[in-house]
């Protein structure tokens, strides 16, 4: 993995991902105090959400971490032609030691559903009206609106206008009004300003929450795929300061080079 | 949080009047009363200002290194080259970001209230019911590291470990490193209003701790949106 373009707080969230992480990332988090959260810990939402909602209050992080955003199937995406084209030209200027543009290098917003692989923690606090995701990645958020519609006019964003509801376990997040200028993922695929998409987010168990999300973008792609991650129940985890904009750099090794993944 | 959040607040509030006698008794009762005021939901400041002042108006009381820094930065803005973290998208800090135009949304649960701000999306982490870090043991950040409690009706936040590279307002007033910020908001008006007084110590640059006061209208519905610092630029 290339991930210059990444701060040092991502630095060691990566570490996280590999053999040494327990060694590097422990001492940092002994600033935590209280005892830590058990799942479905009341105190972790808003006070009147009513308790039968389903609890998916807390710190999660992704389980792996896999930068291409594929079909559960394992098949390839299905992008239209010049989508898969840009996807070609892009891996190979890659594997030819000189990658193309990405948005988040200039510190754009990771967008939807890019972020929702992204191997850093991800916070969700439910209130009565809205379920919010806090992001450590560029400390961004997003606010699913519960109950509502969206807006007939939708100012174009990365992280879309978001609304959701409940079926039985299953939050259902439906999220449209993007720009066309985020990824679909760090491998490259892109998107349009039509992309509309569907998430369902529910807990496995206690310890696990997955979100399957459905992409629909008929200008970028033949047909709605389906992808998912899994997210983590990480209580042991708290935010770092995530500053894009400081350029900072991952730590340069002994020859002061900095290091790839 | 919104319209529904204020007439559930109204509701609770006249329902208590009607039953409390016959239900002082109960459990349920007693935790109702223990619980602090229910300061979550949108807020927007009613009192933008470019540069902060004290409660009575006044220059904060900078000492001579204070002045210096002070009037570096009020210089450089003058000649439109405001310090360079001042014009690159950098997170605005605490406590700048408190002094945005823009809506707060506030996510208040018991164990953190979270500060999430349209301006620059800044998020502010304050864990409740902890001991202020100990400063040599926290890296500093724009955000720095927040710690809450409830005295009665009152959040009182205590705030250190802020970055050498933010200012208090945007005509740049200086702090350091060493600088500590101790925060009290307060629900008014009948919760209308959310009032924020700020006190901040930081003995190289200021002769005494000081204090100012900003207040936010709640403004339900209202929702977020992106805030792009970076785009701007393509406007340039």
């Amino acid at each position: 993995m290339s991930l210059m373009h990444y701060p040092s707080a991502p630095f060691v969230r990566l570490l996280q991902f590999s053999s040494i992480a327990g060694l590097v990332v422990i001492p940092v988090l002994a600033l935590a105090v209280q005892e830590p959260p058990q799942p479905n810990d009341p105190g972790l939402r808003d006070r009147d959400v009513n308790a039968s909602v389903p609890n998916i209050s807390g710190m999660w992080q992704v389980r792996g971490y896999n930068r291409y955003i594929k079909p559960e199937d394992g098949s390839l995406p299905p992008w239209l032609p010049w989508n898969q084209q840009a996807f070609e030209e892009r891996a190979a200027a890659e594997a030819a030691g000189t990658p193309l543009y990405d948005p988040t290098a200039a510190c754009f917003p990771s967008g939807i559903p890019r972020i929702i692989a992204a191997p850093y923690p991800v916070e969700i606090v439910q209130t009565p009206d809205e379920v919010v995701f806090l992001y450590e990645t560029q400390h961004l958020f997003r606010v699913v609106h519960l109950g509502k519609q969206h807006p007939a006019v939708i100012e174009p964003s990365s992280m879309g206008h978001a609304v959701g509801h409940w079926e039985g376990d299953t939050l259902v997040v439906d999220s449209t009004g993007f720009v066309d200028t985020t990824q679909i993922d760090e491998q490259g695929s892109k998107h349009s300003a039509q992309m509309r998409v569907i998430e369902r987010i529910r807990k496995l168990d206690n310890g696990s929450l997955e979100v399957e999300f459905t992409i629909d973008d008929p200008a970028a792609f033949s047909k709605p795929w389906t992808a998912k991650r899994v997210w983590e129940w990480r209580p042991d985890v708290r935010f770092y300061e995530y500053v894009c904009e400081e350029n900072n750099r991952n730590a340069p090794d002994a020859n002061g080079v900095l290091r790839n993944f | 949080m919104t319209t529904t959040r204020i007439f559930r607040r109204s509701a609770l509030a006249a329902l208590a009047t009607l039953l409390i006698p016959s239900l002082l008794a109960t459990t349920t009762n007693v935790q109702a009363a223990e619980l602090p005021p229910d300061i979550g939901g949108i807020w927007q400041l009613t009192n933008y200002t470019t540069g902060v002042r004290t409660v009575d108006g006044q220059l904060p009381p900078l000492t001579g290194e204070g002045k210096a820094a002070y009037a570096a930065n009020l210089a450089a803005r003058k000649q439109m080259k405001p310090r360079e973290d001042m014009s690159r998208c950098v997170p605005s800090g605490t406590p700048r970001a408190m002094f945005a135009p823009n809506p707060l949304m506030i996510l208040q649960t018991a164990r953190k209230i979270t500060l999430v701000q349209e301006y620059q999306h800044q998020l502010r982490h304050i864990y409740m019911d902890e001991p202020v870090p100990d400063p040599d043991a926290i890296e500093l950040s724009f955000t720095g590291e927040s710690v809450g409690h409830w005295e009665g009706d009152t959040l009182v936040i205590d705030t250190i470990g802020l970055h050498r590279d933010t200012v208090l307002d945007r005509e740049g007033m200086p702090h350091t490193t060493d600088m500590s910020i101790k925060e009290r908001l307060r629900l008014i008006e009948g919760g209308k209003q959310l009032e924020v007084v700020m006190s901040f110590t930081d003995p190289a640059y200021y002769s005494a701790p000081w204090t100012t006061r900003i207040v936010f209208d709640s403004k339900p519905g209202v929702e977020l949106t992106e805030y792009n610092c970076l785009g701007r630029y393509e406007d340039l």
